[in-house]
């Protein structure tokens, strides 16, 4: 038995501490992918560029100089590969959760630590916001092993509460990114399509690589006809009874809707949108939404 | 007898099965869980309407469920109108009695064959369609009960047999003591009395369950031509005089064959005028009393059974009729003797009371004594007249000749007759239809003698009787010249009356015996004899012995020749019977007899089929269909949800 097939959320679940779990993923996935994670990523010579007036001499490549007569900076990669933001959903509907399955929201700080953990391994600078309505907390990007100290912290500390802004946070958030860099959003993206979409395209403005994780329960794919349903709203509150039939053609459509309108957007913005179901194994979920973006 | 009644009631408990349709639909009825559901936002008003019109069609569903379930169940237990009594008919394995009319009046033959043909033919197909063993039972005339159907092998009707009403009517009520719900079947073409027989053996009590069905083959437009009332003269100018009847609407050509012992005589073609009786005389070389012959007319009639006439040559002794009353009453009854008896054969006299002498009286065959002046003294001469021959009085005297037992009754309100019977030798044949035509206001009681017919009251208005060896008395309640008392010379009753009257008269003085008719059962006037009377045909060979029997039947006409032991031989004739060769035909009486339906063959095959009433028992499954189609466009279909990703 390999690690990959026992970390299903059942399985880890009872793991309280997010590190560990994090970790243990993290770990599984790699056993998983053969792979290590340290290979291809340092800091080497890029190009040479004319000198700018006004720029630093530090900057000058001196030796150039001495050999051309023409003062040219040298070019190195960035010391840090990118900033990674990583937007975690915490509001009410993320609550949800079936049966003994973990809660979207259980799945997607389980997964965002992970993400965390991989990043910073890889050197590169992770940000963190949990959002519901407007950003309730941020987390400025930093590449140091205190930053996921410091993200697992936070992200154990979120509780689920308040309705659904998905869309104008992701906007929001946009507006504060300066560099080109990474940005996953863990979400169930109940909201509006048009608000969704708008952020999404904002921040593919701001030059960023934009990985969509919609973490759906499996509640939430199919009714049971079988049975007639009360459902209450958890962020409204609002209530509404259904025999089962209209519940599954409803949510059903409504769904499909939804997931194709962003779809469609994702696809025209080259953005990657992964679907994870809760009751899936979080290395295989991992390594797919990883291997996706592999293979662009 | 109203309402609904079901064949297998017991189905109806399948009705029950209905209420299961909610209690399996209440089963599966789904629980309601409570969920805190992390969006509503896909459910919108429609879904709220969506909810509403399934939770309808789920009712509807229910509801068309339970119907069908019901109408179902409802369909076999075989629901009927009990006020329908052919409903019986339905029943496969009902006991069906079928009697099939054996007279010779079913063999006339049409383009679509004989009624007795058509009769079996009906019988066989009704036989095919209930196999089932003794369902079918049918009536067989010489052992006169039901016994069960057998098939006929070449599809030919048997030969002709004498209808025997009064045994029918016990096989009748021999089975319908078994079976009180029995159907009986009777299949005639209702010539002659067959139709007022059957009225009066359908109105007793006994057929208050039983159905009985009268399927009639009645010839359309029917005609037939028959030689009738031959009368023969042995004197110097010997001759044979027959009424040819025809009765069909045009004329018709044929040959008369006139056979006098076994010499044929040459044929003689004739043509008779449409719907009228032709008198023919025949002149013979010669004909002695006691001879036997034959008359036959061919013409190709459909009826031809009774197409030779047999006779026996008689002597001849004319009436003389006396008619004693006022001339300016009484011509009427002249009127109507002389239309019975154109040919002359009878003399017929008139005279008043003060013009009587015992001579006048002694020569007349036959006296009628009619109301009026003198009336009460005619009658004390008449009988005070002592005469060597046979005389027969006919006293048709009003209120003025009462005397002792008898009283004068007068009535408002109009008394009918009714005849005492339709199948003895007076009345047989009798157009009885026409006796309620007659309207007595006064009437004489006490009558004695054999009652022959009846007021409507129950009292005799007909009586006869023997006075003496060589006198009858026919004597009348009520006068039949013109009068007050009665209207009886103004009825087409009268003409038809005073012919029965006076032939039995005559039959009373004649010396030779009244044909017999063949196939009927004949009294034996050697009953009880020391030595046995043969019968011999006309080749000689004996055909039975008069002793003991008190009836005997010859079965084919014919001139056959009685030898009694103690007198000296002679010849008497057998007949086909009359009555059959008149092409009336009247159809039996349904009217106040509910369980009495009259059915063409056509219809009753229907029935017998399951075919009658088809659009009214397929609308029931017309309804189970639209109901099992709703059923299947009320069903929810599988959901349509597109298929959501998977991982």
């Amino acid at each position: 038995m390999t690690t990959t097939t026992i970390l299903t959320p059942e399985h880890i679940a009872p793991i309280r501490t997010l590190s560990l779990r994090a970790r243990l993923i993290v770990e599984g996935m790699i056993a998983g992918m053969h792979k290590s994670p340290y290979h291809g990523f340092s800091a080497e010579f890029s190009e040479y560029r004319a000198y700018r007036s006004g720029e630093s001499t530090r900057m000058i490549d001196w030796r150039k100089y001495a050999k051309s007569d023409r003062p040219v900076v040298r070019l190195f990669e960035d010391e840090t590969n990118c900033q990674a933001h990583i937007l975690i959903d915490k509001s009410a509907s993320m609550g949800f959760a079936s049966g003994k399955l973990m809660s979207k929201f259980e799945y997607a700080r389980t997964l965002a630590a992970s993400i965390a953990w991989i990043l910073i391994r890889q050197r590169d600078a992770v940000a963190l916001a949990a959002f519901d309505e407007e950003v309730v907390t941020y987390l400025p990007p930093r590449s140091t092993n205190t930053q996921l100290k410091t993200i697992i912290s936070s992200l154990d500390a979120l509780v689920c509460s308040a309705p659904t802004r998905c869309g104008r946070t992701i906007d929001r958030l946009a507006r504060g990114l300066k560099k080109r860099g990474m940005t996953i959003i863990l979400s169930d993206f109940f909201d509006e399509p048009h608000d969704i979409i708008n952020g999404l395209r904002h921040l593919r403005y701001k030059r960023q690589d934009v990985l969509c994780i919609w973490l759906l329960d499996p509640q939430e794919l199919s009714f049971s006809e079988k049975r007639s349903w009360l459902l209450r709203d958890s962020e409204t509150g609002r209530t509404i009874t259904l025999d089962g039939r209209t519940a599954a053609e409803g949510l059903g459509h409504g769904l499909h809707l939804h997931r194709e309108r962003l779809l469609g957007a994702c696809s025209e913005l080259k953005i990657d949108f992964c679907t994870i179901r809760t009751d899936e194994p979080f290395v295989p979920a991992l390594m797919r939404v990883l291997s996706s973006r592999g293979r662009r | 007898m109203g309402g609904i009644g079901f064949t297998a009631p017991a189905l109806l408990w399948g009705m029950a099965a209905a209420l299961a349709v909610p209690l399996i639909h209440l089963l599966k009825r789904p629980k309601t869980v409570r969920l805190t559901f992390s969006t509503l936002r896909f459910f919108d008003e429609s879904s709220v309407t969506a909810r509403r019109s399934r939770k309808l069609r789920k009712l509807l569903l229910l509801i068309t469920r339970m119907l069908c379930i019901a109408l179902i169940a409802l369909i076999f237990s075989g629901p009927y109108n009990r006020s329908d009594p052919l409903r019986l008919l339905h029943d496969p394995v009902h006991p069906v009695y079928v009697a099939i009319d054996p007279t010779p009046s079913m063999t006339y033959r049409d383009k679509n064959g004989s009624p007795a043909e058509r009769a079996h033919s009906l019988l066989d197909s009704l036989a095919v369609l209930r196999p089932h063993p003794g369902s079918i039972s049918v009536y067989a005339t010489q052992s006169c009960s039901f016994t069960a159907v057998q098939l006929s092998d070449d599809g030919t009707a048997p030969p002709v047999e004498l209808f025997d009403a009064a045994a029918f009517a016990n096989a009748c009520r021999e089975t319908v003591h078994r079976t009180p719900d029995a159907v009986f079947i009777f299949m005639s073409d209702f010539q002659g009395a067959i139709a007022s027989t059957l009225d009066s053996l359908l109105s007793g009590p006994l057929f208050e369950k039983a159905l009985f069905i009268s399927v009639s083959f009645t010839p359309h437009k029917p005609w037939n031509v028959y030689p009738t009332e031959i009368r023969t003269s042995t004197g110097a100018v010997p001759g044979i005089k027959v009424r040819l009847v025809n009765t069909a609407p045009r004329a018709v050509s044929g040959k008369l064959q006139v056979t006098i012992n076994t010499l044929r005589m040459v044929p003689r073609s004739c043509t008779l005028a449409p719907e009228a009786d032709t008198v023919l005389d025949i002149a013979v070389q010669s004909l002695a009393p006691a001879e036997g012959g034959s008359i036959r007319f061919d013409c190709g009639d459909p009826l031809p059974f009774d197409d030779t006439r047999y006779f026996v040559a008689e002597e001849d002794i004319p009436s003389s009729i006396l008619i004693i009353g006022d001339p300016a009453a009484t011509w009427p009854v002249a009127a109507a003797i002389t239309a019975n008896e154109p040919s002359g054969h009878r003399s017929v006299a008139r005279c008043t009371y003060e013009q009587l002498s015992i001579k006048t009286l002694s020569a007349a065959d036959v006296i009628i004594i009619c109301s009026g002046d003198g009336a009460r003294q005619s009658r004390e001469l008449v009988g005070s007249i002592v005469r060597p021959e046979k005389q027969t009085v006919i006293d048709a005297c009003d209120s003025t000749c009462c005397s002792g037992n008898e009283h004068w009754r007068s009535t408002k309100k109009p008394l009918s007759l009714t005849l005492a019977d339709t199948v003895s030798d007076f009345w047989r044949g009798f157009p009885s239809l026409h006796a309620a035509d007659v309207h007595i206001y006064g009437y004489r009681t006490g009558l004695t003698g054999m009652p022959l017919a009846y007021l409507s009251n129950g009292l005799p208005f007909i009586t006869l009787q023997k006075v003496s060896e060589n006198r009858l008395s026919i004597t009348l309640a009520s006068p039949a010249d013109i009068n007050s008392a009665d209207n009886l010379c103004e009825t087409a009753f009268f003409v038809p009356l005073l012919d029965r009257l006076i032939r039995h008269a005559e039959r009373f003085r004649a010396r030779t015996r009244p044909p017999w008719i063949a196939g009927h059962p004949e009294k034996n006037p050697y009953l009880g004899a020391h030595t046995a009377v043969p019968v011999l045909n006309a080749e000689g060979k004996q055909l039975l012995l008069l002793q003991y029997q008190p009836f005997f039947t010859i079965d084919n006409p014919g001139v056959y020749r009685v030898i009694p032991a103690d007198a000296a031989p002679y010849p008497t004739v057998t007949i086909v019977d009359p009555a059959e060769s008149r092409t009336v035909y009247h159809a039996p009486q349904t009217v106040g007899l509910p369980m009495h339906t009259v059915l063409t063959a056509e219809e009753l095959s229907a029935h017998f089929s399951g075919r009658q009433g088809m659009p009214w028992r397929i609308i029931p499954w017309i309804v189970v269909g639209i109901l099992l189609i709703l059923e299947l466009l009320l069903r929810e279909r599988p959901a349509s949800i597109p298929k959501q990703p998977v991982a």
